[in-house]
């Protein structure tokens, strides 16, 4: 990952009102059959944290505009936008985002938003990622970010727990390989919930459950900093299963992903 | 606001012009959009309530409703959010028909606020649910209505926006002086007539 | 994720963008206190519906609307009535 230079984290209180800027695609990365990673030039980025998100807004021909929030998959260190996004089945906005942006296409974004589900690597860890399919964005500009930092994000010990309805739908599939095989890389750990597994397969294959979590993630003793992302079912059945853990509910982070009830 | 290259957005449901109002789209789908969590009452834990100050001037139990003179309606709906859906088709029992049963021969105040289940409440004036322009509708496309949409029971108001069509309806307050309900007092129009664009307050 | 849904599919993280239109902090992390239930949460963990019209955030607990928020053409409505507190967290 090149390091350009060091983003300046968003300000706390008194920070300037957020203004919508035109943003362009430069490139479109095909990362499942479902999902798409957009990276975008967005002219003055004031720079943001891992775990922020973005909203977009797209508008047609006839001045009609439908604006949806989609989380940052690229780390503060990277000065393009990564968006990576799932084609909901009757979305308004994700099939033209999956299936039709291509580069040199614009549209309109404001953030970075969001100062709860944020992580860097100066909040300290260990770091604990639970995943629901593309609930797993956010999550990646974490790791991202903290393979970046050199020293400061070896020192924090990672974990992530994706859970993806097959093999084909794990998003940053190869990536997270080669993280995880690095030294010092984050544990990653899969589950299966839709398919059979492949042979040979050495993750899970059920929903993710407080066996499973206690399992794979940090022990409550060790304070980790929990960062839980998906659709809703998933994120409270795990959010309710790390408390009933012993996790501090302070300490866990949730983020519900899903469909608005226009979609 | 430079437009963005292939996004039609969810529209292009064939429509005749003169009955979509203006700046609504029509749609070929039923979005959902709600307030507040969808309640689940059980049918016999159901009943319907008219009220006036601390009288209470009927009350209905599921089966009692049932019982009443039920009526089918075709009509065009218009959500504030833009999409609009032509030829919807609704059976309920009318607010003519709920006053009737009560033995009112005209109602006590010219404005009611509906109550719904999980606490959403809307006003209106009762000059718009007379005269079969108003239902307290069941059903939905010849199935009982889902919760989603309202079910067990929803107002049926097609000549107002939509959130005037409350869901989950329980209960219909009389009131001598029109009062706001849930959007109504958060910047949305005291009376919402579609053909005026009157979406929000002011307009 | 289908359309029709049983409960919210979205909290107060999605408002976040909203939530910056009114207020002059980040308030998403901002801890509210329902006046319901006296359940306090961070804004990001109420459950968001109606996000079409703004965003009517309501408590885990007791889903009473904590904070209403309504777009409308003429400028931001806000109904904080349902929140005994709201204190924003300091950098």
């Amino acid at each position: 990952m090149p390091a350009i230079e060091a983003a300046r984290p968003p300000a706390g209180a008194g920070t300037p009102r957020l203004a919508w800027r035109q943003v362009e695609v430069i490139e479109r990365i095909a990362e499942t059959p479902r999902a798409t990673t957009l990276v975008l030039d967005v002219p003055g980025w004031p720079g943001h944290l891992a775990g922020q998100h973005v909203d977009i807004r797209l508008t047609a021909d006839d001045g009609y505009q439908a604006q949806r929030s989609y989380s940052i998959a690229s780390p503060p260190e990277v000065p393009q936008l990564a968006l990576t996004v799932e084609r909901l089945e009757r979305g308004e906005v994700s099939p033209w985002l999956v299936d039709e942006a291509r580069p040199g296409d614009r549209f309109e974004l404001r953030g970075p938003i969001g100062g709860y589900f944020a992580w860097s690597v100066t909040a300290g860890g260990p770091l604990l990622l639970v995943a629901g399919g593309s609930g797993v964005a956010p999550l990646m500009a974490m790791l991202r970010h903290r393979a970046a930092s050199g020293e400061a994000g070896y020192a924090v010990s990672a974990c992530l727990l994706l859970s993806s309805r097959s093999v084909a739908n794990v998003i940053y599939r190869e990536e997270l390989q080669r993280l995880g095989s690095a030294p010092d890389g984050p544990k990653v750990v899969h589950t299966l919930t839709r398919a059979q597994p492949p042979p040979g397969w050495r993750g899970y294959a059920r929903r993710i459950d407080a066996p499973m979590l206690a399992e794979v993630g940090f022990q409550p003793a060790a304070a980790p900093k929990v960062f839980v992302c998906g659709p809703t079912p998933m994120v409270e059945a795990v959010a309710e299963a790390l408390v009933g853990l012993g996790h501090e509910p302070e300490r866990v982070k949730t983020e519900r992903f899903g469909a608005t009830g226009g979609e | 606001m430079t437009p963005t290259r292939g996004f039609t957005g969810r529209r292009g449901a064939e429509a005749d012009e003169q009955r979509v109002p203006p700046g609504q789209y029509a749609t070929d789908g039923f979005p959902v959009l709600s307030a507040g969590p969808t309640p689940r009452t059980p049918l016999d834990r159901w009943d319907l309530a008219l009220q006036d100050g601390g009288s209470l001037l009927g009350k209905w139990t599921w089966d009692e409703f049932q019982a009443l003179p039920q009526t089918e309606l075709t009509v065009d709906i218009h959500c504030v959010t833009k999409w609009s859906k032509l030829g919807t088709v609704w059976e309920g029992v009318t607010i003519d028909d709920l006053l009737a049963a009560a033995g009112l021969d005209e109602p006590p105040a010219p404005y009611l606020m509906a109550h719904c289940d999980g606490g959403y409440t809307t006003n209106l004036p009762l000059e718009d649910l007379l005269d079969g322009k108003g239902l307290v509708a069941t059903r939905f496309d010849g199935e009982p209505l889902a919760p989603e949409h309202g079910g067990p029971a929803r107002l049926l108001v097609p000549h107002l926006y939509f959130w005037k069509s409350a869901k989950w309806v329980r209960r219909l307050r009389f009131m001598e002086h029109d009062e706001p309900g849930f959007w109504e007092s958060l910047g949305y129009h005291i009376y919402g007539d579609p053909w005026r664009e009157q979406r929000y307050a002011g307009d | 994720m289908s359309g029709e849904q049983a409960c919210s599919t979205l909290d107060g993280n999605a408002a976040g963008g909203l939530l910056r239109e009114v207020f002059a902090f980040d308030a998403t992390e901002a801890r509210t206190t329902c006046s319901g239930c006296a359940r306090t949460a961070p804004m990001a963990e109420l459950r968001l519906y109606a996000i079409e019209l703004g965003a009517i955030l309501r408590c885990p607990s007791c889903d009473e609307a904590v904070v209403r928020i309504a777009r409308t053409p003429r400028g931001l409505w806000l109904d904080l009535r349902g929140a005994a507190t709201v204190v924003a967290v300091s950098a």
